[in-house]
């Protein structure tokens, strides 16, 4: 019985479904075996890519803003390092300063005040509407053109703010003048400070909307229960609305931080060191390896990216179990 | 038999995955390329008055643009036939062994990392150093004075590394800040965000030529670095690599004999042998590097001596007013000298 059936399926050329898929694998499979036998043998031929040893040597060069110890003896490695650490640091900053802008908006666009709403949209339409680029640009000319020099710097607390930066103290350590610069203390480079304002306020404009969009999802009923147990204004809103909220604009939320994260390389433009400036940057044109430098850049940024939508899909999936409905 | 329509799908796929398996891998011989597409493509320097920027027609021209015309003219025998790309150092480097241009006639330096990472230098066309320039109310009179100072500067460059060690060998503070592209250095500078700004000397002075107050800066006196600058290619390709070369190095013999573009055409009929090899008119050195025999007769036509472009677009009459300095022929006390024809 089983052989007549065997006959009939290669007669009838009715092939199972499980044969087609295993031949479409085995093309595939072997097309990209073929792609990247063809891509080394290319670079061999040009000789162009040498592999990642240069990651131990001396990078030879500083960097202007460090959250590990590195100077010009330290390796490539540790620049690397540096520079993700830079580009975590802005995302964060940007993130956190976003968000927070992003719900006040939101909830603005949505109060009873008329001249509330009016001005939260223009807001909106004002700073989704120009490129983020020109956004970092103009706050990186104002922060340097409108900030007085060193040696006028301005003073409150134990800070220092001039156009180097903005210089916090550290314990017992208070910034001070010295020469050419400002010594101790913790500084805030001009560039950190233009890059997370322009970040920070052009995707607080597209989060809005889409907090907005959540917002009006939460049905009325809702506020008119809040109202009813005594929760008003923000704990009403804080406690009720925006976890219910969250639940339609997080999806959407956490692919606006993936944005927010890629366009972070934009520092490069305003010359903050992160992954974009020294990696794709310093590190490929002193070693001439390119293509291997802008193979980390690229792996970074997914890893990034990677990690951004991993941390909203837990929250997702726990805000399913709880809001569900 | 109906023909299973999946069928016909994997044969093409599998046509196709054997079509791509055999597609051609290296790049083929840059020589044969340019002569086959009828272009030079050059990779250059995005704004850098005097060397390659555009004039108010919107027309780029300067030092770099006549070093790539003398290779079109060499190659092709049409000065006009280039392709030019603004290219910043990122994507400059990436460029030549892919093939998105042909040489770079920009202002890297050949260093010996980059030399061994892949890229070839045919021929040093500028002897350059790495300098500081300051405001003038700055107190700093010398490099010494910097102490503590914020430096900007170009990514990548190689001036990032001369500052850390120099700095570094003379146990001076610093703190640098880095920005894509020399323009942004320059403007953070000027608008105070640096107190100091380190670059060629000639970059400086191109700089300097674009400022209305330029008498409010004064360059510092000390070079801290040798910066040999010429024209780069791809490794691999050593008959271009040639041809760029001998180009450029007849432009530097045609000085030193006194040929110039006006008097190109009688010196043809010059009875001084090293003018009879240099353009052609006795010998095979052209045919031999795979060009016609009078290539340096035509670049000459077209863009004139070393001295000539020097003038042109460097020169004392121009707002970079540069001195001849270390690029002097030697006989003049310089040490621009060209490889002997013969």
């Amino acid at each position: 019985m089983v052989r007549r059936r065997l006959s009939r399926t290669v007669l009838a050329e009715r092939w199972p479904g499980w044969v087609v898929q295993a031949l479409l694998l085995a093309v595939v499979g072997w097309l990209a075996y073929r792609g990247v036998v063809n891509f080394q043998a290319n670079l061999r031929a040009l000789g162009v890519s040498a592999g990642f040893g240069f990651l131990h040597t001396q990078a030879g060069f500083q960097i202007a803003q460090s959250l590990i110890p590195f100077g010009p003896a330290s390796p490539y490695l540790d620049a690397v390092v540096a520079a993700a650490l830079n580009t975590l640091l802005v995302i964060a900053l940007a993130g956190v300063l976003g968000t927070l802008l992003a719900l006040v908006v939101a909830f603005g666009r949505l109060s009873p005040p008329g001249i509330v709403r009016a001005a939260c949209g223009a807001y909106v339409e004002t700073f989704r509407n120009i490129p983020v680029l020109l956004q970092i640009l103009f706050w990186y000319a104002s922060a340097i053109a409108l900030l007085p020099g060193v040696a006028d710097s301005l003073q409150f607390g134990g800070a220092l703010l001039n156009n180097r930066g903005l210089f916090l103290p550290l314990g017992g350590d208070r910034p001070h003048v010295e020469g050419f610069d400002v010594s101790g203390g913790i500084a805030i480079l001009p560039e950190l400070i233009a890059l997370t304002l322009g970040l920070s306020i052009y995707n607080s404009a597209f989060l809005a909307e889409i907090f907005r969009a959540g917002i009006l999802s939460v049905p009325r009923g809702q506020i008119e229960a809040a109202t009813s147990v005594g929760l008003t204004g923000v704990r009403a809103a804080l406690l009720v609305t925006l976890p219910q909220a969250l639940r339609v604009a997080l999806p959407a939320a956490g692919g606006q931080y993936q944005i927010l994260a890629k366009s972070s390389a934009l520092a490069a433009a305003v010359g903050y060191p992160d992954i974009m400036q020294i990696v794709g940057g310093t590190i490929a044109s002193q070693t001439s390896q390119a293509l291997e430098a802008m193979g980390l850049v690229v792996l970074l940024y997914a890893a990034i990216n990677l990690g951004i939508a991993a941390i909203v899909a837990f929250f997702n999936r726990r805000l399913l179990r709880t809001e569900g409905r | 038999m109906r023909v299973r329509p999946l069928g016909s799908t994997l044969t093409l796929v599998l046509i196709g995955a054997v079509a791509l398996s055999l597609a051609a891998s290296a790049r083929a011989d840059v020589l044969d390329d340019v002569k086959a597409h009828g272009v030079v493509k050059c990779g250059v320097t995005l704004a850098s008055p005097g060397f390659s920027a555009e004039n108010n027609a919107g027309k780029r021209e300067g030092f770099d643009i006549d070093l790539c015309r003398a290779i079109a003219a060499s190659v092709l025998g049409d000065e006009t036939k280039i392709e030019l790309t603004p290219m910043d150092l990122k994507t400059a480097f990436a460029g030549l062994p892919t093939g998105v241009v042909d040489v770079l006639t920009h202002r890297f330096t050949w260093t010996q990392s980059r030399d061994v990472g892949g890229l070839k230098f045919p021929k040093i066309m500028f002897f350059d150093g790495q300098g500081f320039v300051v405001a003038k109310k700055s107190k700093a009179n010398k490099i010494a004075d910097l102490d503590n100072a914020t430096i900007c500067t170009l990514q990548g460059s190689t001036s990032e590394l001369i500052v850390a060690s120099y700095f570094a060998a003379h146990k001076l503070k610093y703190k640098i800040v880095t920005f894509a592209s020399a323009e942004q250095a320059w403007d953070a500078f000027v608008s105070k965000r640096c107190d100091t700004v380190i670059n060629d000397r000639s970059g400086l002075a191109a700089r300097l030529a674009k400022l209305p107050n330029r008498d409010d800066y004064k360059v510092l006196a000390e070079t801290v670095s040798n910066e040999p600058i010429g024209p780069i290619v791809a490794q691999n390709q050593t008959r271009w690599e040639d041809v760029v070369r001998f180009t450029l190095n007849a432009l530097v013999a045609a000085e030193e004999l006194g040929v110039t573009q006006a008097n190109v055409d009688t010196q043809k009929n010059s009875q001084n042998p090293d003018v009879q090899r240099l353009l052609g008119a006795t010998g095979d050195f052209g045919t031999k590097l795979g060009v016609s025999n009078d290539y340096a007769y035509k670049a000459i036509k077209a863009v004139g001596n070393y001295g000539e472009i020097w003038n042109r677009n460097v020169g004392p009459n121009t707002p970079l007013r540069l001195e001849r300095g270390r690029n002097a022929l030697v006989a003049n006390g310089g040490v621009m000298m060209s490889i002997p024809i013969r």
